[in-house]
């Protein structure tokens, strides 16, 4: 297959010092699903930004058919063909589909009119939709539609501009297991029709399965491009990190003792008024980690909430160690050795504007071992801090780094160190590994089975089915506000099973359920 | 008696032409509003900018003896500070509210400084051969008895301000800019991403706002009355921005906002001209702003629902 873009020896070096990309070759062959691998901070979305012109490089060549290219801005690269269907969705809420597909390059009524020609509009993006089997509404508001057809309506975007290389960052990482089923069937589609895919990715089964060739970042660098037939996840996640890498969690057979969180018939409201949990039901053991899977927005937040005293509850009970939590206040129920972690570290995790040290002591400053008198003892905060800081492998200058200043893996290694430092009786963890790279996963996975194992009940609520998979005892799945499945995590049962229930298509009886 | 006469001033339609002039400030206003708040940059400076606005635009018009070129130059004076907003907030930074508020201070100040060293006055400047914007008479039309009270007689700035909302219909919803500025004003970075100027769109709404409240400066000073007195807008500026609000962000909704303060300025102005009124006239004058708080209470509450109902 011929050569339709190679990226030679690209460097960036930000004007503050940090270097992003530090050599980087990149060849895509025409025709090709190539996926560009890497984790969090490995230099795949500098890459990117130069390729589209955001960032112009400070060393290295890129050509383009052939030809040297250097584009001054994302206009250029969308006139040459390219389009990238960004990770957070690009899109105007309030706008149509069909406006969004063409917004920027509207038909008019005639060269010289003013005017939108709606007519034609509609014409075009039908005859765009017919032609790749993208199967939208396009008069519905982008607000009103799922996850899965606002990344069709993205797809559609860069198409409509006419893109033969299209660049997909993390597409998956919102979407159900069926949506990405039929996200990998359009990919196939458009691949046929003689288009070319850069696919951004850190979900290794899904370079497996898709993709032609791998090439992998690492550190700024690219490490190496493989043929993905003669490769495995194995030897990708080892370029990737550098090292080993469990995949499974390892972890011995859960060995559940006493019922340490009760919840009965609890039902709760969500931020608008209505109702977001009903009739929810389950107990969580010591020793056991309960995962929470479902399709985001369909009550986990709430029901985290409701459980750490954040969101009142309409009616029902939780009971932790037989007393209920209900009604008690965020303190003390934190004080009865309940962890948090939040699904949201940089708005509920952590305070971004304070150090590190003072993140980490924010659940523990009533604590006298940190008090002198009615003042802070800020040698035992910083001794403290330290240890911590080695213990949960967070890597920064020292502790009065500001807490922003930190990549998300880092931060997250905070949060998480606070929550455990206080040696919780149960634990909840909402998200815990979300846009965190392949190393801290696996340490952060390996710090809550260590609780899990040292008899703490354990609850994960993760928006990636594979987490709770990989975490899980027993798995519930939430749909519309309810549990509608509560399944033991037998080697036998598969995504595709859990999948059904995440998107309410099976539903088990009551009696299963409670 | 203060109903008797409200009853006949409805019967004989004058309350009808006291309820477009009044509105007439406040629609232009708030289109104004409308079109930096689409477009992302919502302009708090509407205040200051009619301010400026009146006060160039009488001066300009009074000296030359052209009412035309008073409002010009009043709107150009209004445009132009729209665009030194934009510099400071598109460009340096700076806060977009706290720019708005800026304008507004130093509309306020400036006119009444100006007035003093140009005029020599302090208060009110009232120019002794005043160049008003004309009212449109249409022939025939005016002596037909129903007809002509209803559609002759008004301000020629009147009728502007009504096409205006179609206008700014047209603009927004018909015209690729329209949806360039609703994608910037909701998602700067998805229209970047389409390599849409999300800055000069910006500039661009910020002058339309400067172009309306600048044509509705020059109406308070030129049309309403023929004078300038200092903060002589008295709020027109924040109702409507209240207006832009409960008209649910389109023109069409803007009118009937509009009609809604238009009507309550009117019975106000209706009620205090009445000898021996049973009510203070300071009641009478709270009128607007109760129902200005009394309308973003109701949308407050539909808006509510509106999430409720969505998802």
């Amino acid at each position: 297959m011929p050569i339709l873009l190679e990226m030679k020896d690209i460097h960036k070096v930000y004007p503050n010092g940090t270097a992003a990309n530090k050599g980087v070759d990149l060849t895509v062959h025409e025709g090709e699903i190539h996926a560009l691998v890497g984790e969090n901070g490995a230099g795949k979305s500098t890459l990117m930004k130069i390729l589209f012109g955001l960032e112009a490089p400070t060393n290295g060549t890129i050509e383009y058919k052939g030809q040297p290219i250097r584009f001054s801005g994302p206009k250029d690269a969308i006139q040459q063909g390219m389009g990238m269907v960004h990770q957070h969705f690009m899109l105007s809420p309030s706008l149509s589909v069909s406006e969004n597909i063409v917004l920027g390059n509207e038909p008019k009524k005639g060269p010289f009119s003013m005017f939108r020609d709606r007519a034609k509009e509609y014409r075009e993006v039908e005859h765009l939709v017919a032609t790749y089997g993208l199967k939208v509404n396009l008069q519905a508001k982008v607000e009103t539609i799922p996850v899965g057809q606002k990344q069709r309506v993205e797809i559609l975007k860069v198409l409509y501009r006419g893109a033969k290389l299209i660049i997909l960052d993390e597409p998956t990482a919102v979407l159900t297991p069926q949506e990405t089923d039929e996200l990998f069937d359009s990919i196939q589609a458009l691949v046929s029709e003689g288009h070319t895919i850069i696919f951004i990715t850190h979900k290794l089964r899904e370079v497996m399965r898709i993709s032609n060739r791998i090439t992998v970042l690492r550190a700024g660098k690219s490490i190496a491009t493989l043929q993905t037939k003669d490769t495995n996840q194995e030897e990708i996640s080892r370029l990737m990190v550098g090292r080993e890498v469990l995949f499974r969690v390892n972890k011995i057979p859960a060995d559940p003792k006493e019922v340490v969180l009760s919840v009965r018939d609890l039902e709760a409201l969500d931020d608008k008024g209505t109702k977001a949990l009903q009739g929810i039901s389950f107990d969580i053991r010591s020793g056991e980690v309960l995962g929470i899977a479902g399709v985001e927005g369909n009550g986990q937040t709430e029901l985290v909430e409701t459980i750490t005293g954040l969101r009142k509850a309409v009616a029902g009970n939780i009971l932790y160690q037989g007393k209920e939590l209900l009604g008690a206040s965020v303190a003390e129920i934190r004080r009865m050795k309940v962890g948090h972690i939040p699904e949201d570290r940089q708005t509920s995790g952590a305070s971004l504007t304070s150090t590190i040290a003072d993140n980490l002591i924010l659940d523990h400053y009533r604590n006298p071992e940190f008090k002198r008198g009615i003042f802070l003892n800020h040698n035992k905060i910083k001794q403290f801090a330290q240890t911590m800081m080695q213990a949960y492998d967070v890597r920064a200058q020292n502790e009065e780094i500001m807490a922003g200043a930190l990549s998300g893996g880092n931060l997250q290694k905070v949060v998480v160190a606070r929550e455990l430092s206080k040696n919780p009786k149960l634990l909840i963890a909402s998200q815990p590994t979300r846009g965190v790279d392949i190393g801290a996963i696996e340490f952060i996975h390996r710090e809550i089975i260590k609780r899990r194992d040292g008899g703490a009940a354990v609850m994960v609520v993760s928006a990636e089915l594979s987490e709770v998979m990989a975490l899980s005892d027993r798995i519930a799945v939430l749909y519309n506000g309810e549990i509608v499945a509560l399944l033991d995590n037998t080697p036998d049962l598969t995504e595709q099973e859990i999948g059904y229930y995440m998107l309410g298509i099976k539903k088990q009886e009551q009696e299963a359920v409670r | 008696m203060v109903w008797q006469t409200i009853w006949s001033q409805i019967i004989d339609l004058s309350l009808f032409a006291v309820l477009l002039r009044v509105m007439t400030p406040i629609l232009l206003a708030a289109l104004g509003g409308l079109i930096s708040d689409i477009g992302g940059a919502i302009n708090i400076g509407l205040e200051g900018l009619m301010l400026m606005s009146a006060f160039t635009s009488i001066a300009v018009g009074s000296s030359t003896g052209n009412w035309a070129l008073g409002v010009l130059a009043g709107v150009g004076v209004s445009v132009l500070i729209s665009y030194g907003m934009g510099f400071f907030s598109l460009k340096m930074k700076v806060d977009i509210i706290i720019t708005g508020f800026a304008v507004n201070i130093f509309g306020s100040g400036f006119t009444i400084f100006l007035m003093s060293k140009i005029f020599g006055v302090t208060g009110n400047y009232s120019p002794s051969k005043a160049a008003p914007i004309p009212t449109v008479n249409i022939p025939f039309i005016e002596d037909v008895p129903l007809l002509g009270k209803l559609l002759s007689g008004h301000n020629l700035m009147v009728w502007i301000a009504i096409l205006a909302v179609v206008f700014c219909m047209v603009l927004i919803y018909r015209t690729p800019y329209g949806v360039h500025l609703r994608s910037v004003g909701e998602a700067p970075q998805a229209a970047q991403s389409l390599g849409i100027p999300v800055t000069r769109i910006q500039y661009s709404a910020l002058a339309w706002s400067g172009v309306f409240a600048g044509l509705a400066g020059a109406f308070m000073s030129n049309g309403l009355t023929n004078m300038f007195v200092k903060d002589m807008t008295g709020g027109t500026g924040f109702l409507a921005l209240a207006v832009v609000l409960l008209g649910n962000r389109n023109p069409i909704g803007i009118l009937f906002g509009s009609l809604i303060f238009g009507l309550a300025s009117a019975l106000a102005t209706i009620v205090q001209t009445v000898p021996d009124a049973p009510i203070p006239s300071q009641f009478i004058q709270m009128i607007p702003y109760v129902v200005t708080i009394a309308a973003l209470v109701f949308f407050a509450m539909r808006q509510k629902r509106k999430l409720a109902t969505l998802t």
